[in-house]
């Protein structure tokens, strides 16, 4: 029996557990997918994932009913990634050192035919910073006073920080692709 | 430029559709987790709401828990007497004429005397005193075992009694009294009506009435004691010719000795509630002080003594834990449990030692009877646990980075510090090894409220207390230092520091303790008070650690 989403919110406004399960079944794939892109880990990815449902389910009852559920959803827990990153107190005014390449080195090749899971995999290595502002420029369309504003930094560090996370990512691209082929 | 703008579009457009429709599935065990962890918020709510009512409750026994239960010392404060007066508004109703005071008190002792027999259920004691003429006039009773005495400074007339069970006894102080004033004190039976009219004269005891009274006679102004509804009135006096105890369900009047200058009226209205019984008023007065156990003082000396042994015998009780609150201020060794128990991550860290870390505090403490107390303090606490292994090894996982469960929550230590480049693991090596040192420290504030009952009366009195802590973490640090050995040549520390980790900051959970205290004086005592706590709510909300404190108080408690 299919619950509907208007069920699904009064539900978990009234606290019922099986409804919160409901909400979560149905929403879970896509946060997650979320989770993993601004995590280290699948382990710390379960825990945003996690942390991100409690308060979905703590501030349902301010969820005016307006606009998208999903996206209502999607914001909290991107806010709930943005909290575990900011633990880790990144500098973004810092570049690790090992990561620093000249942006005109790059060949830009043709795009990657890497999978969903590969390409997750170059993000998960990128570091924090660049990592953050490309998922929220990219991945979930933030711009980038947008971007300033939700990580407290000026917006031309969220632009340079993007440029760099983009180079590194092409390099990355580069090379996992050349190792691929060398395994092929 | 262009190519670059094409290239980043390509690659946004690369990514975007990597993940725009890709629902990858968490682990099955994480909605059990996140159902657990609602569960322990919601059981968090309850306690929180618990507390919150049980606090609420404390604070309003506190504030309007009755005098008359916690004041022992029933001494009628003659500033009080109007005020007490009205508060027997409904059963009593007291009228003293040229501007006597009128103080009143209850007390549910069973009054019997040789001379006045009072056998109510509950017994009330007025007291009137005639502050024209300057005397005044003090009554005061208490429980078993106890004196009471009566005690006119300016006419010096004091009655005193000692018996077991009992309150004390009607006197009409004024009688005794040479001139210009007049007492009354009465004790009545519960719904009984009794009053007395000075003005309304049915039988005439001027002269003659002598109330536990020894002195004047003369001067009197007749006064009027009305009994109706049944009542039996007992006085002491032993030259009384008047038979207040009459017949039941008729109006008997005691008419008492007044003043020259003024008349004093007594209305004494018990609705319901008082009754006198009196036995034989026309005994010998010889006959009547061998069987009485009231005696008159006239000395001043003698009142005094009397007003200060009487002071004394009710004040002693008052040693130390007797008095209605007092505060407490204690130091504790204590010692914190919280091990993991199980967890998902790579690594538990596990049978860690605690450390004796000291704690202190202060405890309100709130008497609700001569047993029982209540106590809410707050305090300050901490607790140390270190673990040393020498060796432990890591599986080379896939999964990064390495997480170490602590009691605290997960330590997650990025790959690159632990697998540097260049290391490489050979088939069938698939372990490395480390040797890691682990402490964490966490500082907390307590709220113990407690019910305490107290055993015996002695100086040293042993004594239990149970009820519940609130705990909120002030601050949690965790450090691990690990030491990386890939090879007999390579050899790597790391240190890592973690100041907020996924502590839960409340907690709750009963507490229970046993102890001694030994009374000093009569606002000071000390004490020794072995106890523990349980948290009810895991220390991590990612760690399942069981969480307890032992601890040994020893404390100063002094008397408000």
């Amino acid at each position: 029996m299919s619950v509907t989403e208007a069920e699904i919110i009064e539900g978990c406004r009234a606290g019922k557990r099986e409804l919160q399960k409901a909400l979560y079944e149905r929403y879970s794939g896509k946060m997650y997918n979320i989770c993993l892109r601004y995590a280290k880990s699948k382990h710390e990815a379960e825990d945003i994932l996690q942390e991100g449902f409690i308060k979905v389910f703590d501030k349902i009852g301010q969820f005016a009913g307006t606009g998208s559920f999903e996206g209502w959803i999607r914001r909290i827990v991107v806010n709930s990634a943005l909290e575990v990153i900011r633990k880790r107190k990144i500098d973004f005014s810092s570049i690790d050192i090992n990561y620093v390449q000249d942006p005109h080195e790059h060949t830009f090749n043709t795009i990657s035919t890497l999978n969903t899971k590969e390409l997750l995999a170059v993000i998960q290595e990128l570091p924090d910073g660049y990592k953050t502002v490309f998922n929220l420029y990219v991945i979930e369309g933030y711009q980038h006073s947008e971007i300033a504003e939700m990580l407290s930094i000026s917006e031309g560090t969220s632009k340079s920080q993007l440029a760099r996370a983009r180079n590194l990512l092409q390099s990355k691209l580069n090379e996992t692709e050349l190792n691929l082929k060398k395994i092929k | 430029m262009k190519d670059e703008d094409k290239h980043n579009e390509e690659m946004d457009k690369l990514f975007q559709g990597a993940f725009a429709q890709w629902e990858p599935k968490p682990e099955p065990a994480a909605w059990d987790k996140m159902e657990a962890r609602l569960n322990r918020r919601r059981r968090k709510r309850v306690g929180i709401l618990i507390s919150s009512i049980l606090l609420l409750g404390i604070v309003g026994t506190w504030y309007f828990w009755p005098n008359s239960r916690l004041n022992k010392e029933n001494i009628v404060n003659d500033s009080s007497s109007a005020n007490s007066a009205k508060q027997l508004n409904s059963n009593i109703t007291t009228t003293v004429n040229s501007s006597a005071v009128s103080s009143v008190k209850d007390s549910k002792e069973p009054v019997t005397n040789t001379n006045t027999q009072v056998q109510p259920s509950t017994s009330h004691t007025i007291s009137a005193e005639n502050k024209s003429n300057t005397p005044s006039a003090k009554v005061m009773s208490s429980e078993t075992n106890t004196t009471s005495s009566i005690q006119a400074n300016d006419n010096r007339t004091v009655l005193t009694k000692k018996k077991k069970n009992t309150n004390y006894v009607v006197v009409p102080k004024s009688i005794a009294m040479n001139s210009g004033s007049s007492t009354a004190t009465g004790s009545h039976k519960k719904n009984k009506t009794v009053s007395e009219k000075s003005n309304a004269v049915n039988q005439n005891v001027a002269g003659k009435s002598e109330i536990n009274v020894s002195e004047t006679k003369k001067d009197a102004q007749q006064s009027t004691t009305t009994v109706t509804n049944n009542p039996s009135v007992v006085s002491n006096s032993n030259e009384t010719d008047a038979n207040v105890a009459d017949n039941k369900n008729k109006q008997s009047t005691t008419t008492l000795p007044a003043t020259k200058d003024t008349t004093t009226s007594i209305v004494i209205t018990a609705a319901n509630k008082a009754v006198m019984e009196s036995s034989d008023l026309k005994q010998d007065k010889k006959q009547a002080e061998k069987n009485s156990n009231t005696e008159v003082i006239k000395k001043d000396s003698a009142i005094q003594n009397a007003y200060a042994v009487a002071k004394k015998d009710s004040t002693v009780k008052q040693n130390g834990e007797q008095h209605k609150l007092s505060v407490s201020i204690y130091g504790s060794p204590e010692i914190g449990e919280n091990n993991v128990t199980s967890t998902n991550a790579q690594f538990n860290i596990q049978d860690a030692r605690s450390t004796v870390r000291i704690s202190a505090g202060a405890k309100l403490n709130i008497k609700l009877s001569d047993n029982f107390e209540l106590n809410i303090g707050l305090s300050y606490s901490q607790y140390n646990q270190s673990n040393k292994v020498d060796s432990a090894w890591l599986v080379k996982s896939d999964s990064i980075p390495y997480v170490f469960a602590t009691s605290l929550g997960n330590m997650s230590i990025p790959d690159s510090s632990m697998i540097p480049s260049g290391i490489i693991f050979f088939q069938p090596r698939s372990k490395f090894g480390v040797a890691y040192k682990y402490t964490e420290t966490v500082s907390f504030i307590n709220m113990p409220i407690n019910a305490k009952y107290t055993f015996g009366n002695g100086k040293l009195r042993p004594y239990i207390t149970a009820g519940l802590n609130l705990q909120y973490v002030l601050s949690e640090k965790a450090s691990l230092e690990v030491i990386r050995e890939y090879s007999s040549s390579q050899i790597i520390d790391q240190h890592f520091t973690y100041n907020s980790l996924d502590v839960t900051k409340f907690n709750f959970g009963p507490s229970a303790g046993a102890g001694l205290e030994y009374i000093l004086t009569d606002r000071l005592d000390i004490y020794l008070e072995p106890n523990a706590r349980l948290n009810m709510l895991h220390f991590s909300s990612s760690a399942n650690s069981t969480n307890y404190f032992i601890g040994c108080q020893a404390g100063v408690r002094i008397g408000l």
